[in-house]
C-alpha cells in the first residue's frame, strides 16, 4: 500500500509530514473535537510553534470539508442525529406527511366550496361583505401601524434573502471566513495558529455538518472552489463597497424557500363560485 | 443516549424470545444509519440498499449469537461493514469497479431531492464530489471503514473502536493515515485536472 502511494506521489510536490512531531493522535483528536479542553489547549500551543502541524491541520480541514460536501450531496444533508430522531419515534414514509397535508388541504377547500354552494344568496353576500370589510380594516390598521412605527436599524428579518438586510458584523464574519478559506488554499503556510483554530472550529459549521449536529442549511450558489482550484493560487477579495458586500452576503447565506404556500383567498373562492 | 441504548438491548432480548415486531423496531431505528454507512463504503445507492437489507438479514439470522456484550449499534455496524467488504471483494473478483465507472456520477444521486442548482455550479459540484468519492474508495478497506464511520456515521472514536474491535489508538492512527492519503490523492487529481 505504501509503495503504491509513493508511485502516485512522484509527480506531485512533496508535502510536509507530521511524522517529525509524532502528534498524529493529538491532531486527529483535536480535528474531530474529541480532545479534552486541556489537550486542545496544549495542541493549540504546540501549533503556535510548529508550522508542519499547523499546515497538516489545515490540509485535513480541507479534506474534511470535501468529504462533508460529498456526504451532503449524497445523503441530502441529513445528519445522523436527525436520522436517529426520526427513527426513534417511528419510521414514517417520506411521502406520508406530504400526502396527508395535501389531503387535508383538499378536504378543507372542498368543505368551503360546499358551504358556498349550499348557502343561500344572502349568506354568501354577507360572508363576502364581512371578508371584504375585514381585509379593508386589516389594510388600514397595517398602514396606520407602519406609519406610526419609527424607522428601525437594519437587522436580519424573516424576509426573503433578496429583501434581507444584514448587519455589518454578520457580513464581516462571513467575509472573514471566505477570506480565510481563500488564504488557506493559496498560502496555507502563512496562516497562524489562531487562524487554524478558527478553521477547525468552523469545519463543522451549519452549512455542512456540525458538532451540535444541527440539520445543515443549504448554501445557494456559494462560490465554492472547483477541483482545478483545490490548491492553486486564487485571488482573494480586496476592498469591497457596501453594495458588493451585501451582494456577496446574499450569495453566501442559505437560500430560504421563496415559495410560500398560498392559501386561497376568500375573494378567489367567491370569484370561482360566482363563475 | 443511555436510555436509547438500553432500549435497543431490551428490544433485541424480546426479538430473541420470539417477538417478531421487536426486530422490526430495530430495523426501523437503524435502517437509515446503516444505509448511510453502506453508501459511504460502497458509493452506489443500489448497492447500499442491498447491503442494508443483507445486514439486517444477517443480524436476524444471528440474533441468538448476540449476547449483549457489545452495544446493538456496534453489533450492527460490524455486520454492515463486513457485508460491504464482502460485496466489494465479490465485485472485484467479477471485474466490476463500480466506483470507477464514468457513469457513476448519475447514480450517486442524493437520498433526498437535491436543491436546485445552476447547471455550472451543479457540474462543478458533481466533479468535486466525484473526485472525493473516488479518493475515498481508493483507500484500503481498513482506512475506508474508519473514515466512513467517522464522517458519514459521525461515531466517536470509542464507538468505532468498539464496532471494529480495535484499540482506540489504532482508530486514530488509521484516521490520520486515511486523511493524509486523501489529501495526497485529491491534490494529485487536482493537478491532473489543472494540467489538462
Amino acid at each position: 500500500m505504501n509503495e503504491k502511494l509513493s508511485r502516485e506521489q512522484q509527480p506531485a510536490e512533496a508535502s510536509s509530514s507530521t511524522g517529525q512531531c509524532a502528534r498524529a493522535a493529538e491532531l486527529v483528536s483535536y480535528l474531530y473535537h474529541e480532545a479534552s479542553p486541556a489537550e486542545a489547549q496544549e495542541f493549540e500551543a504546540h501549533m503556535e510553534r510548529c508550522a508542519s502541524c499547523r499546515l497538516e491541520t489545515i490540509e485535513f480541514v480541507q479534506v474534511r470539508r470535501s468529504i462533508g460536501d460529498w456526504r451532503t450531496e449524497a445523503l441530502g444533508g441529513v445528519t445522523s442525529s436527525a436520522l436517529d430522531a426520526a427513527a426513534a419515534h417511528s419510521f414514517v414514509p417520506i411521502n406520508g406527511p406530504i400526502k396527508e397535508s395535501a389531503a387535508r388541504q383538499r378536504s378543507a377547500l372542498a368543505a368551503i366550496r360546499e358551504f358556498f354552494m349550499l348557502s343561500p344568496g344572502w349568506m354568501r353576500a354577507a360572508t363576502a361583505f364581512a371578508g371584504l370589510a375585514f381585509c379593508v380594516l386589516a389594510l388600514v390598521a397595517f398602514t396606520h401601524l407602519s406609519e406610526s412605527t419609527p424607522h428601525m436599524p437594519a437587522v436580519a428579518s424573516e424576509k426573503s434573502p433578496a429583501e434581507k438586510i444584514y448587519s455589518k458584523q454578520e457580513v464581516d464574519q462571513m467575509l472573514a471566513r471566505v477570506k480565510l478559506d481563500n488564504e488557506a488554499s493559496r498560502q496555507p503556510q502563512a496562516l497562524d495558529q489562531k487562524q487554524v483554530k478558527t478553521m477547525v472550529a468552523t469545519v463543522d459549521a451549519p452549512t455542512q455538518h456540525g458538532p451540535a449536529r444541527q440539520p445543515p442549511r443549504r448554501i445557494a450558489a456559494a462560490p465554492s472552489p472547483s477541483l482545478a482550484n483545490y490548491s492553486p493560487v486564487r485571488h482573494g477579495s480586496s476592498n469591497m463597497s457596501p453594495r458588493e458586500r451585501q451582494q456577496l452576503a446574499e450569495v453566501l447565506l442559505p437560500q430560504e424557500s421563496r415559495d410560500e404556500e398560498k392559501l386561497p383567498r376568500l375573494s378567489d373562492l367567491l370569484d370561482n363560485d360566482s363563475n | 443516549m443511555e436510555t436509547a441504548a438500553s432500549s435497543d438491548e431490551q428490544i433485541v432480548a424480546r426479538a430473541q424470545a420470539g417477538d417478531a415486531e421487536a426486530f422490526g423496531e430495530i430495523v426501523r431505528r437503524w435502517e437509515r444509519r446503516i444505509f448511510a454507512l453502506s453508501f459511504g463504503m460502497l458509493g452506489r445507492e443500489e448497492d447500499a440498499r442491498d447491503a442494508t437489507q443483507e445486514t439486517f438479514l444477517a443480524a436476524f439470522r444471528n440474533l441468538r449469537g448476540f449476547r449483549g456484550e457489545a452495544k446493538v449499534s456496534s453489533w450492527l455496524h460490524r455486520i454492515a461493514v463486513n457485508q460491504c467488504i464482502t460485496r466489494q471483494r465479490r465485485a472485484k473478483v467479477r471485474g466490476e469497479t463500480a466506483l470507477d465507472e464514468e457513469g457513476e456520477a448519475a447514480s450517486s444521486a442524493s437520498f433526498f431531492t437535491p436543491a436546485e442548482k445552476s447547471p455550472a455550479s451543479a457540474a462543478e459540484s458533481r466533479e468535486r464530489t466525484e473526485a472525493v468519492r473516488r479518493a475515498v474508495n481508493a483507500l484500503p478497506p481498513e482506512l475506508r471503514q474508519v473514515i466512513v464511520m467517522k464522517e458519514f456515521e459521525e461515531l466517536t472514536f470509542q464507538e468505532i473502536a468498539s464496532a471494529l474491535e480495535i484499540p482506540l489508538s489504532t482508530v486514530k492512527s488509521r484516521l490520520y493515515t486515511a486523511l493524509k492519503q486523501l489529501h495526497l490523492r485529491l491534490n494529485n487529481m487536482a493537478s491532473e485536472v489543472a494540467g489538462r
